[in-house]
């Protein structure tokens, strides 16, 4: 590994050491045995770890000092990173730490700093995004959840009316940072204003989405007049898409995105080892080390592309053709792998998915097989949420065509 | 202007190279025309070599103190991108890579000479695969050498012939070798030649290595080459998805530009993404093979198996993307499409480097 900007004062090596040592000694062994078994983790997972890195003074890798970031370089940040999964620790929770957080950074205002950075660092603020409404997925633009100004005896407020949905998160968390029309003059994009929702305010209505993998991860969020403090406006009013690309953009940057592959990689091919002692023949176990093979080549030159990006970012050269292409290819790449595993279990697992209990009731089992299946399905939406590989690829070919 | 891929090795070598191989790609098409005699005489590709070996190409590999330019693997890497990308075929993975490493790794004055000679153009080499190769030992120090030769240059001379084996790397002059049993034109405009040797009988000098020394040596040297070639595919992967680029906003159907269509967008969009992948993955391997001073065996198996399947997706969907123009033989970008078809072939196919990859651990 050779991180693009080393700086030659850092002793490299001995920080590796110290974030082993860190990460054997303080991440609960039963909370690493979960994300070992790719188990769906939860809020009390997350904020369990994210305490522990708080009180390390690690709880921001990717954040300035002065916000209460570490002020790691990125060879610094990627190094983390590859401990973090090395060690089976779990992934920091991204809404408030990759998302919302740097959007605040850029565009709040000191007083927002105080009140939102301290709860997303210690983890006791847990945030979920309120974009995706039912007529506006990938044509985010288009969304229609309104906010009318007003003022009143407690002040300037907006009143808040719509549906959100896909809200992954929503039902256990605290703030949901959300994108509203606050005009409908102009281009399109020009009406959205990010506001920042308490999802405890009345008029605030949460329901769970089912979902094919039978883990409860999204949900739809109905807003109904819900009034929301003018000071809870995030960038200017009008600014909001400006801010949610600004996420986006960061998003596909993000190294964990291509570090988490490498263990679920190992994992597979075990998965297929073992399946393949249980009556598979030569020429099929030919084809499967073909595509593990391939899935290898695929990992290795996703993790060149996103040092690559790393290092045209730091420069101020990355071309969105490249960061989209990053998203594009981990995205898809993540789904050939968890389908390796698939084809693996499937014929004994696919018709016993959930297992049910003597009354008849769903049962959860979180064994490494089931997780398997529960992740091959909830994979599904890796090439959909965060922009579709097809909105990827229309960012991609409208550089590469000029148009 | 159109749009261009960043190229995996930048720099002067690159730039220089690109001018050169320009300079002759058009002739190289009309020579590497597939219905085309395959003499080649005084155009194209020929030209090209002469220049190539004029400029110690062949050497490049080679250290200083044998008389070499002493340049490490990203040198050769940036010529072959830059012939690659002006779909400038010329034999540089079998003649400045894999024969000058089969050559560096036999022992004693004789291989040194040749490789001093390589170096100032007195000898110019070409590597055959040999098969059932037997050497049995005569009176007077001489042997006799038998077996069959699949795949030799048939386009460019050369004054000698390195035939690799698992048996024995034998170093042949090309004017004793017999005439071929059946000449043949690859897919790619290449030519190349089978032939049988019945107990040719040359010096014992000429066997450079026998036994495990010559499977290890015709081992590594293929390695070499196999990531070599993945390098002119990736490179002529990057080629092929700019002139899709510039073919779908030139050619216009149903009063549009192709490039209007969403799923023509897309389907280019894949192969840059693939080329993307490529690009830094062998760019990274090079680094690694720069800095180790040698090729792990493994790497170059597995970015060969990659660009094996990334070539042939390239190709295919190039000449479905050109529509009926994509068949003519002489379009741009069915040369490039021809040369990744038959690239995959080379120092390795898919099911070889299967082969040589699963007892390998990962």
């Amino acid at each position: 590994m050779n991180p693009p900007n080393q700086e030659p004062s850092i002793d490299y090596d001995a920080f590796h050491d110290e974030v082993d040592a860190f990460a054997l000694a303080r991440c609960p062994s039963a909370l690493r045995a979960r994300v070992r078994s790719n188990a769906k983790l939860g809020r009390e997972d997350y904020a369990a770890w994210q305490r522990i890195l708080h009180e390390q003074g690690w709880a921001a890798p990717g954040w300035p000092k002065a916000f209460g970031g570490t002020g790691w370089d990125m060879r610094q940040r990627y190094l983390f990173e590859s401990v973090m999964v090395e060690r089976d620790c779990p992934p920091q929770y991204h809404h408030g730490l990759g998302h919302i957080g740097p959007v605040m950074l850029h565009f709040g205002t000191p007083e927002q700093h105080r009140r939102f950075l301290p709860g997303i660092l210690d983890g006791s603020d847990w945030w979920c995004q309120g974009y995706s409404e039912p007529g506006a997925g990938s044509d985010l633009a288009s969304l229609k959840t309104r906010a009318v100004r007003g003022h009143d005896a407690d002040g300037e407020h907006y009143l808040v009316t719509g549906q959100k949905v896909w809200t992954s998160h929503a039902h256990e968390a605290d703030w949901m940072y959300t994108l509203v029309r606050t005009s409908t003059e102009g281009r399109k994009q020009e009406g959205i204003t990010l506001l920042l929702i308490p999802l405890s305010l009345p008029g605030i209505r949460i329901q769970p989405i089912r979902t094919i993998d039978a883990w409860h991860h999204v949900n739809e969020v109905f807003l109904d007049a819900v009034r929301v403090p003018i000071e809870n406006r995030l960038g200017d009013e009008g600014g909001g898409w400006r801010c949610a690309k600004f996420l986006l953009d960061r998003e596909r940057l993000a190294p964990a995105i291509v570090l988490r592959l490498q263990p679920l990689l190992k994992q597979v091919a075990a998965q297929v080892a073992r399946s393949s002692t249980q009556g598979g023949n030569p020429a099929a176990a030919q084809a499967v080390a073909e595509r593990l093979l391939l899935a290898e080549a695929d990992l290795r030159a996703a993790r060149e592309l996103l040092l690559s990006a790393i290092d045209d970012e730091m420069h101020g050269r990355l071309r969105a053709a490249k960061s989209s292409a990053l998203k594009l290819h981990c995205s898809e790449l993540a789904q050939r792998i968890i389908g390796i595993a698939f084809d693996a279990l499937g014929s004994r697992r696919a018709a016993r998915f959930v297992p049910l209990g003597a009354n008849g009731q769903a049962q959860v089992a979180e064994d490494d097989e089931s997780n398997m299946i529960h992740n091959y399905l909830f994979y599904r939406s890796r090439t959909i949420a965060g922009g579709t590989s097809e909105v990827q690829k229309n960012v991609i070919a409208r550089e590469l065509f000029g148009a | 202007m159109s749009f261009t891929t960043d190229p995996m090795f930048p720099g002067d070598l690159l730039d220089a190279a690109t001018r050169f191989a320009a300079d002759f790609s058009a002739d190289a098409a009309a020579s590497q025309a597939i219905q085309a005699e395959t003499t080649m005489a005084g155009r194209g590709p020929l030209q090209a070599w002469r220049q190539a070996v004029a400029m110690g190409w062949p050497a490049l590999l080679v250290g200083e103190s044998s008389g070499g330019a002493g340049g490490t693997l990203a040198d050769l890497a940036a010529v072959v991108e830059a012939c690659a990308r002006q779909a400038l075929h010329l034999p540089l993975a079998r003649r400045c890579a894999q024969a000058p490493a089969l050559l560096m790794a036999s022992p004693g004055d004789g291989p040194r000479g040749v490789l001093r000679d390589l170096a100032v153009g007195k000898v110019d080499l070409d590597v055959v695969q040999g098969l059932g190769i037997t050497v049995a030992p005569l009176d007077g120090g001489r042997v006799r050498v038998a077996g069959t030769l699949e795949g030799l240059d048939a386009g460019l001379p050369c004054t000698h012939v390195l035939v690799a084996s698992d048996a024995a790397l034998v170093l042949v002059p090309h004017a004793a070798l017999p005439a071929p049993l059946a000449s043949y034109v690859g897919i790619d405009g290449s030519a190349v030649s089978d032939m049988r040797l019945d107990g040719l009988v040359l010096g014992s000098e000429a066997v450079l290595l026998q036994g495990a020394d010559a499977r290890q040596a015709v081992a590594h040297a293929n390695d070499l080459a196999a990531l070599v070639t993945a390098i002119e595919m990736a490179a002529t992967l990057g080629a092929t998805v700019e002139q899709c680029i510039q073919h779908l906003n030139t050619r216009v159907q149903f009063g549009v530009a192709l490039s209007s269509f969403q799923v023509l967008r897309h389907k280019v969009v894949d192969l840059y993404v693939h080329y993307e992948s490529a690009s830094v993955l062998l760019a990274r391997l090079v680094q690694d093979v720069v800095a180790m001073g040698r090729v792990a065996p493994r790497d170059a198996a597995l970015a060969k198996l990659y660009l094996n399947d990334l070539a042939r997706k390239g190709a295919e969907a190039s000449i479905q993307l050109h529509g009926g123009m994509g068949m003519t033989a002489e379009l741009p970008a069915a040369r490039l499409a021809r040369r990744l078809l038959c690239a995959e072939f080379e120092h390795g196919d898919r099911v070889a480097q299967l082969t040589r990859l699963q007892p390998m651990a990962g």
